[in-house]
């Protein structure tokens, strides 16, 4: 990658693209930061500390990545400015309180509203906290499937490529018990 | 049709009509189908809790590559006043240093006191083989610290032994402790023509014009005692000469 250079739109395509593209973007991205400091110089001046300045930027970052993946990045929006506004709401949201809670939620909005109470935001990371516990309950077959099949929206074939399934018809399969066995975890965490 | 693989088409209304009947049909049987349904936005957020997991991990594995390169604007702007405070420090010491070793070496006091020789007789003073009881009672006076009667005593002695080196050069010495450096001049100087004690006044009279500043009087004069390998203060008169013109002198307070 040395050397590379990429424009923003090959960025977001590379980010919505699979994992090892994925990965080359935010590396390609990350060395911008550091090299330059765009992210965390602006929120330096801002007071945040060297610590606050470190997570911050991460946050900033994997919210890019689910924004991007979701879809509801703009098209034709800044990379940057997309990531000094995501991180600028976040550092806000600590200063408005429950530092210590929030820090330890991480980064919870995507997108990043800034109407969202500080409350609200916290409810947030709980849930995500619980619904992690127990999609960590499946197997790592199912939980990549379900990922490749949900988030990196491959279809059958691909799975079946990409996991060395012998057919799209057995990853069918073994996605509609992944599922089965998912909505069973869920109904009963909420029964219970 | 695998109905598990149409949920998304079924919650989002895009199946044709006949599909939906069918799905709807499968449903009323399959109740695991159903309850899949029911919790499919969930799911839905379970697996981008997931995802976010999984890409918080992978921005903080590449920010690790990066380690090392990064600093904090505040760090950087403290990093070189810190190595600059720790240079000023050394640079402090390092001059503090010098400044004690110049004066402990090269300042007037210093070379006064390392190239000064009291006369090795001083306690008594014989003449016809007899001790003299008038230097006797110089010198106990002089011990038990009556400089100023001591020195008087010393004058009348002088007095008593008009044109004696001995006797000069003894009273001279009495005078330079004193801090009487022009009376010790005087008195240097008139036995510097003397067989026995000139060698001994020579230097000493250098050593007096130190004192009192003449710093390029003395320099003559220790050039002269240096050229002259006869001289029995010649070796001294070296040395002296070297730490009086010594660039550390310029950092000795006189």
């Amino acid at each position: 990658m040395k050397g590379d250079t990429y424009s923003e739109r090959e960025l977001i395509e590379m980010i919505g693209g699979d994992s090892s593209h994925r990965e080359t973007a935010i590396r390609y991205l990350m060395q911008e930061e550091i090299r330059s400091r765009r992210l965390s110089g602006s929120l330096a001046k801002l007071g945040a500390s060297p610590v606050e300045c470190e997570e911050l930027v991460n946050d900033a970052f994997v919210a890019l990545i689910m924004s991007v993946k979701k879809g509801s990045f703009k098209p034709g929006s800044s990379i940057w400015g997309y990531l000094y506004g995501a991180a600028k709401n976040m550092l806000w949201k600590l200063r408005r309180g429950k530092k210590s809670e929030v820090a330890m939620q991480g980064y919870v909005s995507i997108t990043g509203d800034v109407d969202e109470s500080v409350e609200d935001h916290i409810i947030r990371g709980e849930r995500k906290e619980w619904l992690l516990g127990i999609f960590n309950q499946l197997t790592d077959k199912c939980r990549h499937i379900l990922h490749l099949a949900f988030f990196e929206e491959a279809d059958n074939q691909e799975i079946a490529d990409q996991l060395d399934y012998k057919s799209k018809s057995v990853v069918s399969v073994k996605k509609s018990e992944c599922l089965k066995a998912l909505a069973k975890l869920l109904k009963s965490a909420r029964s219970f | 049709m695998n109905f598990y693989d149409n949920i998304q088409a079924y919650l989002n209304n895009t199946l044709s009509a006949e599909d939906r009947i069918s799905f709807e049909e499968e449903m009323a049987r399959d109740n695991d189908l159903r309850m899949t349904v029911e919790e499919f936005p969930v799911i839905l957020e379970a697996i981008e809790a997931s995802a976010q997991d999984e890409a918080r991990t992978m921005v903080q594995r590449t920010r690790v590559s990066f380690s090392g390169q990064e600093r904090h604007p505040a760090q950087r702007r403290v990093l070189p006043l810190r190595r600059l405070s720790i240079a000023a420090t050394f640079l402090v010491l390092i001059l503090a240093g010098a400044l004690i070793y110049a004066n402990l070496k090269y300042s007037t006091p210093a070379l006064i006191q390392s190239a000064y020789t009291a006369p090795s007789d001083l306690g008594t003073f014989q003449s016809d083989n007899v001790t003299n009881a008038q230097w006797a009672d110089v010198m106990l006076t002089w011990e038990n610290g009556k400089t100023e009667e001591a020195l008087n005593l010393a004058n009348d002695f002088l007095a008593d032994h008009p044109g004696d080196a001995d006797a000069i050069r003894r009273v001279a010495h009495l005078q330079f402790q004193a801090g009487n450096f022009e009376e010790a001049l005087m008195l240097y100087g008139s036995i510097r023509q003397n067989r026995q004690f000139g060698n001994y006044a020579d230097f000493h009279f250098a050593l007096t014009l130190i004192k009192l500043d003449r710093l390029a009087e003395a320099r003559d004069l220790l050039s002269s005692l240096a050229a002259n390998e006869e001289h029995r203060f010649a070796e001294e008169a070296v040395g002296l000469l070297e730490r009086l013109n010594s660039p550390w002198r310029r950092l000795a307070f006189n």
